[in-house]
């Protein structure tokens, strides 16, 4: 049963065709989605969430593209959300942790806090990230990068070079301004 | 000599935009720059591998519960009533209506004759007005307040 097959025997109610279409990408969603959050229970999460949401939106997909592009793209958008909320969360937690006593103490924190992300991805944006891991992963050209992320081909060259500038500066060490380092 | 142009141009203007088209713009002639980004393998070893990600469990038990927990309310809703009550169940809701709609008219009918003009017992039965009051020579404010009893009635008068 080829990738068409399985989408239309799911838009035909068929619930366990999706679960060839799970497992050949799960990997490659859990690996995106943990690029971006940077925490992989995090990324697990955002991934069944992106699961389920391309099941409820499947007859939304347009079958002449591609079915990886467009899971990449919700992805995406899920991961993002989650930062929000992570983001917003933690402004209201520091507002309203000044008198609070906790008797245990929470331990999930959000992305700034988090011991497992790697320090040198921190160093970029939600978007720099996803451009980064989708280059390097997926291979993919600024264009599908630009369609993953809904911006232009420019747009996407420039977050890809952007991260990319700001981790070969980290790795370096160099103090050197970014831009600085190309214009030599 | 053209990057330096671009690097100063950079500077010059630190809008994010501008900077974004500078780069862009750069990019489409200068080879060397494009090749100090696109040639770079130094930072792929950062990025979380597909490899790294596979090694955790399948995603699709909780992929099949949340899709099939989405699904279950709305077959709910598109059985009809009469599957859930049995039905002794219609019977004794019959019952209770008809019921129901035998005392209503009993309890509307007893509540206007309650209401009937003529039982003002607790009414006063008559009511005093002051057109003009005096303190002293002089006009004042009056007040009349009847109560309840018929046989009691206030009068304040205080100066203007």
């Amino acid at each position: 049963m080829n990738e068409k097959t399985k989408i239309q025997a799911c838009l035909n109610g068929e619930v366990d065709a999706f679960e060839g279409l799970v497992e050949t990408y799960q990997s490659r969603v859990i690996a995106l989605a943990w690029n971006i959050l940077g925490d992989p229970d995090e990324a697990r999460d955002a991934a069944q969430d992106t699961f389920i949401q391309a099941y409820i939106n499947l007859h939304l997909f347009d079958m002449k593209r591609n079915f990886k592009t467009w899971l990449m793209g919700i992805t995406v958008k899920r991961s993002i959300d989650r930062i929000r909320r992570q983001k917003s969360f933690l402004k209201f937690f520091k507002h309203h942790s000044e008198n609070m006593v906790f008797k245990n103490p929470p331990t999930h924190y959000p992305i700034e806090e988090s011991e497992i992300f790697y320090p040198l991805l921190k160093l970029l944006n939600e978007r720099e990230r996803t451009a980064l891991a989708l280059k390097v992963n997926e291979g993919y050209s600024a264009r599908e990068i630009g369609t993953v992320l809904n911006c232009s081909e420019a747009t996407a060259r420039v977050h890809l070079f952007k991260a990319k500038k700001k981790l070969k500066k980290a790795l370096s060490g160099s103090r050197e301004t970014i831009f600085g380092e190309v214009f030599q | 000599m053209i990057c330096k142009f671009y690097r100063i141009l950079f500077w010059v203007i630190p809008i994010k935009r501008w900077q974004s088209y500078l780069i862009e713009s750069h990019f489409s002639t200068c080879a060397r720059c494009k090749e100090a980004i696109t040639g770079d393998k130094g930072v792929d070893p950062l990025v979380i591998s597909p490899q790294q990600a596979a090694a955790s469990a399948s995603l699709w038990p909780g992929v099949r519960k949340g899709i099939l927990s989405l699904h279950q309310p709305t077959e709910s809703l598109k059985k009809p009533l009469c599957r859930f009550l049995p039905r002794w169940q219609w019977a004794a809701a019959v019952v209770v209506l008809a019921a129901v709609l035998l005392v209503v008219p009993f309890v509307i009918a007893n509540k206007t004759t309650d209401d009937v003009p003529g039982n003002q017992v607790d009414r006063p039965g008559r009511s005093i007005s002051l057109r003009s009051a005096r303190l002293e020579g002089e006009p004042a404010h009056s007040y009349v307040f009847n109560s309840r009893n018929p046989e009691m009635t206030m009068i304040w008068v205080e100066k203007k």
